[in-house]
């Protein structure tokens, strides 16, 4: 009864095994006694396919254990000859290929820049990241100085704690000011990430205190695109916001920060914000003493956090406290999801080239039927067939490997230099082994896998018979279409699906760039006016520089004057409550823009 | 006298085919041998053990669908040569040749 309803085995161990066993009545009558032996087990289908197709693969071992490099390397001269028999095929399955692997190595280098390469950082796996984390949103962030200037003097497993917060501020010993991003650091910044000077010297530990005297280090960056790099600018004073600093060193070129376009780095303790416990935040990392785990390291300082709180209730009960390598810091989760999609699309184009490729291939196969009609008559073992059809897709994947990587390093340059200054020249994308490894890797995987179905369908079982049983086609025919059909209708669904998403990105694109503001934006120019420094420091200095300016451009009709932008960046205005409705515990106040004008 | 000494799976497979008598079909056979030497027995070391006696001369097979079988593919009928036979036969002296002597210290 269970024979009856027991389905044929799997289609693919059955071909494998025809193309392992010997010809004729030898492999007919294995074949034969397996199948019988499959009908007759007791159990569920499931199982039964299973142990078939383990036996037919332990069968298949058995029947090829001698094979070696000289079958090998006779292998891939014929599948060069017979590249070359056809090479405009062979020119054009290969360049189709490429396209797609040309995609995907370069969305690789660029994913694999982003999310692994090393930060140019000594030591980094010994660095951590304090983060201070909101309860009721979960938001990851930075964390406040007070509470770093307290862990740091706290926690023994920490060695040392650099803190530091960038800040937009203007350059004014130039001839003309420019605008410059700069962070504020804590003099041991260097030490913690183990690098020195390749000019002059980074901080001392006496450095950076309020008062005393300001010096400043400068990036490779800066020091190249506005100091064209002149050595003499050691020891040189600079003015930023209105405050003179001495240039102490120039740090190396592969030095950098994130972002990537920090131009000055000053020292700075802190000191001025140790009761500052939920406000501006800045970036701390930690180096862990000899010795201690990060396990360890998080034990101690979660311990520490929760006396922290209960010293500090009002300004740390919202918060909890995280430790993070310093690598899972960047990029944030959105960058890395967006790269990860990237390559994700970039691997669709692949298969849908290698299906195409594939498509040939099996065409290729018809026509080569009765070549290997008379090579299976002759004697040629099935296994040794299906490794040289294999070995020929491979070798025409790794051509198209080759040239993929040759269109790939034009891609990758010209992904690097569009590079915003902002991300750091350690996560631009570049052709490296790691990347390298990853193409050969898919090349092979799709010689091999869309190179099988062919190579079976090409030595199926039904035309080991004659001659004349190939060429009229019948059932191997229709196989074949069958084989086709699926082929081309997986590419039209994966083409349908990226075209799809290939429509919705660029009609969001169009809608981001043309998006309604509600004005007449043409012909209109804006600017920002901005002022920072000790000229600013006393309470309102700021206020009546503001009301300066705007007293002299209300005298000019044709300028408008606003808080900021509409739309603008910035914009996140004041919390607001509606009576009856506040928001519950745990619940964040809704906001609303508010912007003053003229 | 033949030279020749067997495997003892070897040994197996052909005193198996023997115990068989005229209708020593392959899948028969191995369940003949795991039986009766109460083994698990490899499908592709059998089939192999198979073809390997085979090119020695050891055994022979004739290609036939049999005749009140369910199944209707061609399947190999095996019978042992005489250069098997005697092979079998050279093994199982040199083996009591061997053992002879030794019962006592190797009894149970």
């Amino acid at each position: 009864m269970s024979r009856r309803r027991r389905g044929p085995p799997p289609a693919w161990a059955q071909s494998l095994l025809d193309a392992a066993l010997p010809m004729g009545v030898v492999g007919e009558s294995i074949h034969g006694d397996l199948e019988t032996e499959y009908l007759d087990l007791r159990g569920p289908n499931w199982v039964a396919r299973l142990w078939y197709s383990f036996e037919a693969i332990r069968i298949a071992l058995h029947y090829n254990k001698g094979m070696g490099m000289s079958d090998f390397l006779q292998d891939v001269r014929y599948g060069f000859r017979m590249l070359m028999r056809m090479p405009m095929v062979s020119l054009v399955a290969a360049l189709s290929l490429a396209v797609g692997i040309a995609a995907s190595t370069t969305m690789y280098a660029s994913m694999y820049g982003f999310l692994y390469a090393p930060l140019p950082y000594a030591d980094q796996g010994d660095l951590q990241t304090l983060m201070q984390i909101d309860r009721a949103t979960g938001d990851k962030g930075d964390i406040s100085a007070g509470n770093v200037l307290d862990l740091a003097a706290r926690v023994e497993a920490f060695e040392n704690v650099a803190a530091w917060r960038p800040v937009r501020t203007t350059l004014s010993s130039l001839e003309e000011p420019m605008r410059l991003l700069r962070l504020d650091a804590t003099p041991n910044v260097f030490q913690v990430l183990g690098r020195q000077a390749a000019l002059g010297r980074t901080f001392s530990s006496d450095e950076g205190r309020p008062g005393s005297a300001g010096v400043a280090v400068m990036t490779h960056y800066l020091w190249e695109t506005v100091f064209a790099s002149d050595p003499g600018v050691v020891g040189k004073p600079v003015e930023v916001a209105e405050r003179e600093y001495t240039v102490i060193g120039v740090m190396p070129p592969d030095f950098e920060f994130v972002p990537g376009d920090i131009g000055l780095v000053m020292a700075n303790t802190f000191e001025d914000e140790r009761d500052n416990r939920d406000g501006a935040r800045v970036v701390a990392v930690t180096k862990l003493a000899g010795g201690a785990t990060a396990e360890q390291a998080r034990a101690q300082a979660d311990a520490t956090w929760q006396s922290m709180t209960a010293q500090y209730p009002d300004e740390l009960s919202r918060f909890t406290f995280r430790l993070e390598t310093l690598r899972e810091q960047f990029p944030g989760e959105s960058d890395a999801r967006l790269v990860q999609v990237m390559l994700l699309v970039a691997l669709f184009v692949l298969i849908i080239a290698a299906a195409n490729v594939a498509n040939l291939l099996l065409a290729r196969a018809e026509e080569r039927a009765q070549e290997i009609a008379v090579r299976v008559s002759l004697g040629a073992g099935r296994i040794r067939l299906l490794r040289q059809l294999l070995t020929e897709s491979t070798m025409l994947a790794l051509l198209g490997g080759v040239l993929g990587v040759l269109l790939a390093v034009f891609a990758v340059a010209e992904l690097a230099a569009v590079m915003p200054s902002g991300i750091p020249k350690a996560f631009s994308p570049r052709i490296q082994p790691a990347v390298l490894f990853f193409t050969v890797g898919i090349s092979v995987g799709v010689g091999v896998f869309f190179g099988l179905a062919p190579a079976l369908q090409a030595l199926r079982p039904n035309q080991r018979g004659t001659l004349s049983a190939v060429s009229r086609g019948g059932t191997v025919g229709r196989s074949r279409s069958r084989i086709r059909t699926v082929f081309v209708v997986g590419e039209i669904a994966v083409a349908l699906a990226l075209l799809a998403g290939a429509g919705a990105m660029t009609s969001m694109a169009n809608d981001l760039v043309n998006v309604d503001l509600g004005l007449r934006s043409e012909g209109l120019l804006t600017f920002r006016t901005s002022g920072s420094g000790e000229r600013y420091a006393e309470p309102g200095a700021l206020a009546a520089f503001h009301r300066e300016v705007e007293q002299e451009l209300l005298d000019l009709p044709e300028v408008a004057i606003m808080d900021e932008l509409p739309r603008g960046r910035n914009v996140r205005g004041p919390e607001f409550t509606i009576d009856g409705r506040e928001p519950q515990e745990g619940q964040e106040f809704p906001r609303t823009m508010m912007l003053s004008v003229n | 006298m033949s030279r020749a000494f067997l495997g003892e799976f070897e040994q197996m497979v052909l005193l198996s085919i023997l115990r068989m008598g005229t209708g020593a079909y392959g899948l028969e056979v191995r369940q003949e041998l795991e039986v009766a030497a109460d083994r698990k027995v490899s499908r592709g070391g059998f089939y192999t053990t198979l073809d390997r006696m085979e090119r020695k001369g050891y055994l022979t097979w004739v290609s036939e669908v049999p005749d009140n079988s369910r199944r209707k593919d061609r399947q190999r009928r095996f019978s042992v040569t005489i250069e098997g036979l005697a092979a079998l036969k050279s093994s199982r002296r040199a083996l009591i040749t061997l053992w002879d002597g030794l019962e006592p210290m190797l009894e149970d």
